[in-house]
């Protein structure tokens, strides 16, 4: 049977495609032992490349390049230590005893030690920190501080010596005394207070690995890991040492733990298990349709078509440099589901041409190889996605619809050709009367369009992520116990040399200060400021003490100090001080006084640069402080809210591309493929019911479009113009028995195939399999029926 | 916070010796005869006297006080002059006082590492629990009659350099406790009319 209405250049194109596709046909006629052996040598060929590939399974797939806003903001986030943070909660529960919390976290501490986490930062000890003190003093005092020791009465001098002289009476004088000697006049306290405190929970100090509950019962540790929090075979590793010291602890203490590589491994164990899931029911439910619908031992082959594909397919992505996607073979099973549609019809074309094969075949190529490009124009269109995974995507069915039309079209005719020439009839098409196929349809359509409306975008990866109940009970545990320590807006602040990049840093502290609250403020400008600060607060340091108000001050300390008892020398540390500042602070010295956590996660040094870190509450202040009074220079700022915004920016503009430019191709291929506007029309009427249908219920359940609903998009697109060139080039004003059979296969198989992945725990593929079924169940049914009541209602006309 | 743990480890001492030290032996039999003694302690309370000699002060300073203890988790240590201050904890928390500002605060162990070295110490070792210390400290016997133990940090400590306990002729209670620290300032806690096993007050703690 011949197209309905050929089109003008497909219409030159038309017997001569025939002819050589009829030829190709006669040529390898009786050659079915050498084309089987070609065909099985290229899959096993292709087994062994596909067994060799590099599995992927972290997030890169779903996250847009580096060059992209989004794809640099988690690249800068990736390399902070804070992304390898875990965060390990110990809770008592009521009849723990004395001092098992804290036994408890030294437990944990000294289990969790390298190569899974790092070695606490050097603890630092009141020695350290007295030492600290006439270094650190000169570099950290500002205007105000030296402001208020000018305001210092003798009286307030004398009441703070003499809670220096109180306190080295008490058991805590011994370690005090170092302190007292450096500082008797307590300089560092208002300071630090303002400075130092972690930002996240109030009293913290940012040298504390340990924050205590506010119930006094509960303690949290926050451990560093060098393992990335992609690495899935260390997370697993890292995962089972956490239990294992769970196991240990003593009784009466529960162990919580946090970390993006819990996430990592949550993630890749269920897509693992999904995939084994899929790929085994999708397997079985499209051979039980092909038993059901096909009744023949031949169909066999038919079923291999879209296994072969497979392979081939997986085969190709592995030889793409960076390894393949899990999620890419997770659509293994959908492919199979997809891949049969053009043997389907070859299929059914051959077993009812009985006269002359080759010509029958010959007239099956033209929609089947105009539905492939359309199919395979429209996953063109996702090779050139932002996103590693949808790119992948592309190449794969790319591959998996070019080895399909080449299988189907070459090898496959020779394999399902009966020896009996007598072969039985089809069942009868499966049609209704256009009076109740219509208004259905465009009830459906109306209600659809409708519900299209409230459709909504949504680019959080946490809507993506599969989060165990264990995993999420312990963020909500944290959470509720020391806030939100995770979601931090973290400003990114780069320099050629490290005193470029303090520099640098200190003017992105002063831009947010003016914003926001010291203490809400995790930096080192305050207490590690640029080169020209140091040496300003240290001239004006020398200069106070020179001054009226130093001396005065300095003379207070001395005969205030002699009245109560102090020696002329107690003080000396502090004295030298103040005529004599040492050299501010370095990283090293810092770190020695217990600070070596806190500077190791804010101070990354890097190839040729220095990038130094300061941690804002993530509420959208900090950005615009440094938005305001123009960009300050090496300054990026990473916030996991604006990070979701522009993830789902850059999806609405992908997906809005992809609707553009897939619909642009398919109309091209559809209006390349008939002449008539009504079959041309016709053609469209799955794609168009699909979509409307799926988007329709989605707006109508809530339900948001991630990147794996754009997916969806283009699957429905490019298979569902499918079975509309399919139904119209085959349909002569009537429903085609061999066609509509094959659209009915071939749409059932493909839905089994999403209908598995609805099944799947993950997110991300239960979403896909959702979303597409209601494509695909609301598509097929239009190419079987809607088409042939509209035929039949122009005809009535 | 090893110059409180040696405070802690005279404390020890203090209290577990309370009860009569019979006879004199290796370093290990008197630890071991101190355990058994300190596993009959309900309660313990006395008089402190406290001498320091500090570069920071011109001359000696004494400060007087009193401490008690209450099986399992209560303790009161505190000085009454020169200045007024102290602490007392029960459980996971307590609270200490400061004559000069009058005032009182409550604070939890686990958010204040000083005190809580300080509690964990002097309460784990009123149980006769002496492997924290021996971690520690290396122990000796210097003398026999009075019986004199000396402990001496077994790694650098920034603080201490020696701590000399001192008992008293009947060896039935610690006569004195001395942190000699580094760069020659030393402590001297002397114990007297300690009492063990008699009632103490709730509002004590």
């Amino acid at each position: 049977m011949a197209p309905s209405n050929p089109a003008g250049p497909g219409e030159a194109a038309q017997p001569l495609l025939e002819r050589a596709v009829a030829a190709l046909h006669r040529r390898l006629a009786g050659r079915r032992i050498l084309l089987s052996s070609v065909t099985l040598a290229l899959v096993l060929l292709a087994g062994l490349v596909s067994l060799r590939a590099t599995i992927r399974e972290d997030l890169g797939a779903l996250l847009p390049d580096a060059h992209s806003d989004a794809g640099r903001d988690f690249a800068l986030f990736s390399g902070t230590p804070l992304a390898r943070r875990v965060l390990v909660s110990l809770t008592a529960e009521p009849g723990a005893a004395d001092g098992a919390l804290a036994a408890a976290a030294d437990l944990v501490e000294s289990r969790l030690v390298p190569p899974l986490f790092s070695p606490p930062p050097p603890a630092g000890g009141p020695a350290q920190l007295a030492a600290l003190l006439p270094r650190a003093l000169p570099a950290m005092a500002g205007p105000e501080d030296l402001a208020r020791l000018g305001s210092l009465s003798t009286l307030a001098v004398r009441e703070r010596l003499e809670s220096a002289y109180a306190l080295l009476l008490s058991p805590e004088g011994l370690g005090a005394k170092g302190f007292l000697r450096a500082d008797p006049l307590g300089i560092a306290g208002p300071i630090l207070a303002r400075t130092s405190p972690i930002g996240m929970t109030p009293g913290a100090r940012a040298s504390d690995r340990r924050l205590p509950g506010p119930d006094g019962r509960s303690l949290l540790l926050m451990l560093d890991s060098p393992v990335p929090m992609t690495n899935f075979g260390k997370a697993r590793a890292m995962e089972e040492l956490l239990q294992a010291t769970a196991a240990a602890l003593p009784p009466g203490i529960a162990l919580a733990s946090v970390s993006g590589h819990q996430y990592t491994l949550a993630n890749s164990q269920t897509i693992r298990t999904d995939l084994a899931t899929i790929i085994t029911l999708s397997s079985l439910a499209i051979f039980l349709i092909y038993v059901w619908f096909l009744r023949t031992r031949l169909a066999l082959f038919v079923f291999l078509v879209p296994m072969t594909v497979l392979v081939l397919a997986t085969a190709g992505v592995s030889l793409m440099p960076g390894g393949v996607f899990a999620i890419t073979l997770g659509f293994g099973g959908v492919l199979l589901g997809m891949a049969d549609e053009y043997a389907m019809h070859i299929f059914f074309a051959v077993r009812r041409s009985g006269v002359d094969q080759a010509r029958a075949v010959g007239a099956a190529a033209r929609p089947v190889i105009m539905g492939g490009l359309a199919t395979a124009a429209a996953f063109g269109v996702m090779a050139f996605s932002s996103l590693p995974g949808q790119r992948q995507l592309a190449i794969f069915c790319l591959i998996g619809i070019g080895a399909s039309l080449l299988i189907s079209l070459v090898v496959l005719p020779h394999l399902v050709i009966p020896r009996e020439t007598t072969l039985p009839p089809l069942p009868r098409a499966p049609s209704l009367p256009p009076r109740v196929v219509l208004p259905i349809w465009l009830a459906i359509v109306v209600l659809g369009a409708a519900g299209a409306t409230q459709v909504r975008f949504d680019g959080s990866m946490n809507s993506l992520n599969h989060v165990t109940p264990r995993l999420r009970a312990a963020e909500e545990q944290i959470q509720q116990r020391w806030g939100d320590l995770r979601s931090r807006a973290i400003v990114f602040t780069r320099g050629a040399t490290l005193e470029e990049a303090l520099e640098r840093n200190e003017a992105v502290y002063r831009r947010l200060a003016g914003a926001l609250a010291p203490t809400e403020l995790l930096s080192l400008a305050p207490v590690f400021p640029g080169p020209t600060t140091r040496e300003a607060r240290r001239r004006d340091w020398v200069n106070f003490w020179q001054g009226a108000d130093g001396a005065r001050v300095l003379t207070a300390l001395r005969t205030e100090g002699s009245r109560l008892g102090f020696s002329t020398e107690a003080f000396a540390p502090f004295v030298e001080a103040t005529a004599h500042p040492g050299p501010a602070p370095d990283p090293d010295t810092l770190r020695a006084a217990g600070f070596g956590g806190i500077v190791d996660a804010l101070l990354l040094p890097g190839k040729g640069e220095v990038t130094v870190l300061t941690l804002a509450p993530d509420d959208g202040r900090a950005i615009a402080a440094l938005a305001g009074g123009g960009a300050l220079p090496g300054v990026a700022v990473v916030s996991p809210k604006s990070f979701g915004v522009s993830i789902s920016e850059a999806l609405h503009r992908e997906f809005l591309r992809y609707l553009l430019v897939a619909s642009l191709v398919i109309l091209g291929v559809v209006g390349l493929t008939f002449r008539s506007a009504r079959d041309r029309l016709l053609a469209l009427v799955p794609v168009f019911t699909g979509m409307i249908f799926m988007f329709g219920v989605m707006g109508a359940l809530g339900l948001k479009i991630n990147l794996f609903n754009i997916i969806a998009t283009v699957l429905i697109i490019g298979l569902c113009v499918d079975y509309g060139i399919f139904m119209v080039s085959h349909a002569g004003g009537e429903a085609d028995p061999a066609t509509s059979r094959a659209v009915l296969v071939s749409g059932l198989t493909t839905i089994a195939g999403f209908g598995v992945l609805a099944l799947a725990k993950h997110p991300a593929m239960q979403s896909l399999g959702i979303t597409v079924l209601l494509g695909f169940g609301a598509a097929v049914p239009a190419a079987l029926f809607v088409i042939p009541a509209l035929l039949a209602w122009k005809a009535s006309r | 916070m090893s110059a409180l743990r040696a405070v802690s480890a005279g404390l020890l001492l203090a209290v577990a010796t309370a009860a009569p030290l019979h006879a004199a032996g290796t370093t290990d039999e008197v630890l071991a005869r101190l355990a058994s003694a300190a596993a009959g302690i309900e309660t313990a309370q006395g008089r402190v006297r406290q001498e320091k000699r500090l570069e920071m002060f011109k001359d000696t300073v004494v400060s007087k006080g009193k401490f008690a203890y209450r099986r399992p988790d209560k303790l009161r240590w505190e000085l009454t002059e020169p200045v007024a201050s102290g602490f007392a904890i029960t459980g996971p928390t307590g609270r200490r006082w400061h004559g000069l500002t009058g005032r009182t605060e409550p604070f939890a162990l686990e958010s204040d590492p000083m005190m809580r070295v300080v509690a964990s110490q002097i309460l784990a070792s009123v149980r006769a629990d002496f492997a924290p210390l021996l971690k520690e400290y290396r122990i000796s016997v210097a003398a026999e009659s009075p019986v004199t133990l000396v402990l001496e940090p077994l790694i650098a400590n920034p603080f201490v350099e020696r701590v000399t306990v001192t008992f008293s002729k009947t060896a039935a209670h610690v006569e004195s406790v001395s942190v000699r620290e580094k760069g020659g300032d030393s402590t001297t806690f002397s114990f007297t009319d300690v009492e063990v096993n008699k009632p103490i007050p709730d509002g004590t703690f």
